[in-house]
């Protein structure tokens, strides 16, 4: 019976081993997986987790950190260039949810296209996590991971205030439930006014805005000030720069800095 | 008769007089006469105060200035071209409205689209008119030529909304027709120029009741028949334009204020003008107050409120009157 016991785990081991070394050489000599970007944030991952040398093209939009321009153009949100990623032969593409039905047609190819959802900043860490099982950076992930988590929880502001976020002013488009953004608003101890409407991005009436009464109002995009201080003479207008405005609208791996700018306020 | 008529534009009035309340002291929050007062004292700066003087006064004159600019651009192609289905945007200018105001979201992130599209608006309701000619003017020519500049221009405007995908969300919501702000022409300009075109128009109501006749008989009794119908027509494609300015594209109520006022008063122009300008501005008023109503603190855009609300009256005065339109 001891006999019988030691060869069977004997034999175990020995088959482990090999697996083991199989897998090892399978993963040593195997092409490394590659992909394509359709999104800034995403790209912006990529490129946090150090694994841009898988990637072979992105979006026209993509223009952070400065090397990731220089790669191949694939496209924007609405025209993407299918013969281009065919040839660029990547195994993921990697989009947004919303852009489903322009990639329809690789779900018979060997490109498989898959879709990112970013309502929380927990879907971040989510796609983070993600992309680095794809291309093998657990280990950096993780490390990424636990940095922007510090950072958030470091930078909550004590005196909160109510904001009011407009993506646009005339007419105004402001952020709702479903946004990341009331979600970096909220993390960074502030109240967005707009939280409570359910939708993605709601065009909502100026009475509404300005019965809300804002301490604080924050302009996306807008090129004149006259009309808002009159409409809100209580409150502190603020307009966004291009660098910060890139920031606060890409769910990426800069989010601690949203979160950090809108507790500064 | 006669007395009918009168009857029924002072029912019409009162119809404008209601619209106009609902649209300024009406909707989520109510507002009193006292407030109304005590708006007029400047240095009251309450959140009321502000939403009254700053929000629904603009949003009511606009409302106003579009619905009669449109339904009095509505009647004159009606009458020119003789066919109930000429609106006011069939000279070009919808599709060249709609390119000033996406080319100035996409350059300027512009708050003062609306004067953009209102210059766009001009420049091609006027290459449509002189491609139409002036000595051999024909109004299917005008009709054709508009269509085709129309069908170009949409297709740009399309392009250029899906080649810019970060601004296209709000090019859409602004081409889908809004009472606007802009701070180029203010509201006591655009009321001046509204007025002076109204009481112009007023000034032509005889010659429109010549135009309705048959060929014929207005050759034998106008001289320049053709001078009158470019004219008409250029005053039409001015009053449109102004309504850009007022309050974006909006469709169908050029269309429908026209014809439902022709089934409520009859051909005579001395009536019709008047029901027409009470309807159209109604019309319009009342699809604001919904529209910023409806899913508060969310809004609709109006033009599809516009197309919601006239689609339905429309058809339920075709059933009722409609054989009035075969005259």
């Amino acid at each position: 019976m001891m006999v019988k016991g030691f060869m069977f785990g004997l034999i175990s081991k020995i088959i482990c081993l090999f697996f083991g070394v199989f897998f090892f050489c399978s993963y040593a000599y195997a092409e490394k997986t590659t992909y394509v970007s359709l999104t800034p944030s995403i790209t912006e991952i990529v490129y946090a987790l150090g694994a841009q040398d898988n990637l072979v093209g992105v979006s026209t939009e993509c223009n952070y950190p400065k090397e990731a321009s220089l790669k191949t153009k694939i496209g924007n949100t609405f025209f993407v260039d299918r013969e281009k990623i065919i040839r660029l032969k990547p195994d993921y593409v990697f989009s947004m949810e919303s852009t489903q039905y322009l990639l329809a047609s690789f779900k018979y190819s060997q490109i498989k296209p898959i879709f990112f959802k970013f309502d929380t900043i927990d879907d971040v860490y989510k796609n983070i996590e993600y992309i680095a099982r794809l291309s093998n950076k657990t280990q950096r992930s993780e490390k990424l991971i636990s940095g922007i988590k510090k950072q958030i929880s470091e930078s909550k502001t004590n005196s909160p205030k109510k904001i009011l976020y407009l993506v646009q002013v005339n007419p105004m488009i402001s952020i709702g439930k479903k946004s990341f953004i009331t979600d970096i608003i909220q993390k960074s101890g502030h109240v967005s006014v707009t939280s409570n409407l359910n939708a993605y991005y709601p065009t909502i009436s100026e009475e509404f805005a300005v019965k809300s009464s804002p301490d604080i109002v924050v302009v996306n995009f807008f090129d004149d000030t006259r009309r808002l201080g009159q409409l809100f003479p209580h409150s502190e207008i603020i307009i966004l720069s291009d660098e910060e405005r890139d920031i606060i609208n890409r769910p990426g791996p800069r989010v601690y800095k949203s979160v950090q700018y809108f507790s500064k306020l | 008769m006669r007395k009918n008529k009168i009857f029924s534009i002072v029912i019409l009035l009162f119809l404008f007089l209601g619209c106009f309340y609902l649209s300024v002291f009406a909707g989520h929050d109510g507002f009193g006469v006292d407030l109304f007062l005590k708006s007029f004292q400047l240095n009251d700066r309450s959140e009321d105060a502000v939403i009254l003087e700053l929000i629904r006064y603009p949003r009511a004159i606009k409302a106003i200035v579009a619905g009669v600019c449109l339904a009095l651009a509505g009647l004159f192609l009606q009458t020119v071209s003789k066919n109930p289905l000429a609106e006011p945007y069939i000279t070009g200018i919808s599709s060249g409205a709609g390119l000033g105001i996406v080319l100035s979201v996409l350059f300027f992130n512009s708050a003062n689209y609306s004067f953009f599209g209102f210059l766009g608006a001009m420049v091609s309701s006027l290459l449509v008119i002189s491609f139409a000619g002036f000595r051999k003017f024909s109004i299917t020519k005008l009709i054709l030529v508009g269509l085709s500049i129309n069908i170009f221009v949409s297709a740009l405007i399309s392009m250029i909304i899906l080649m810019n995908s970060e601004k296209s969300y709000s090019m859409l919501y602004i081409l889908s027709g809004n009472l606007t702000e802009n701070n180029l022409v203010s509201d006591k300009h655009l009321l001046l120029i509204f007025f002076v075109i109204l009481l112009f128009s007023a000034f032509l109501i005889p010659k429109l009741n010549f135009l309705r006749l048959d060929e014929g008989m207005v050759f034998s009794s106008v001289k320049h028949k053709n001078m009158y119908s470019i004219f008409f027509i250029i005053c039409s494609a001015l009053l449109t334009s102004l309504s850009v300015l007022a309050a974006g594209i909006l469709g169908f109520i050029g269309i429908i204020a026209p014809l439902i006022s022709k089934m409520i008063v009859g051909q005579d122009f001395r009536y019709l003008f008047f029901v027409n300008i009470f309807l159209g501005a109604s019309l319009i008023l009342f699809a604001d107050f919904l529209s910023r109503t409806l899913i508060y603190p969310m809004q609709i855009p109006l033009g599809l409120v516009v197309a919601f609300i006239g689609a339905p009256v429309f058809v339920f005065f075709l059933t009722k009157k409609g054989d009035i339109l075969n005259d």
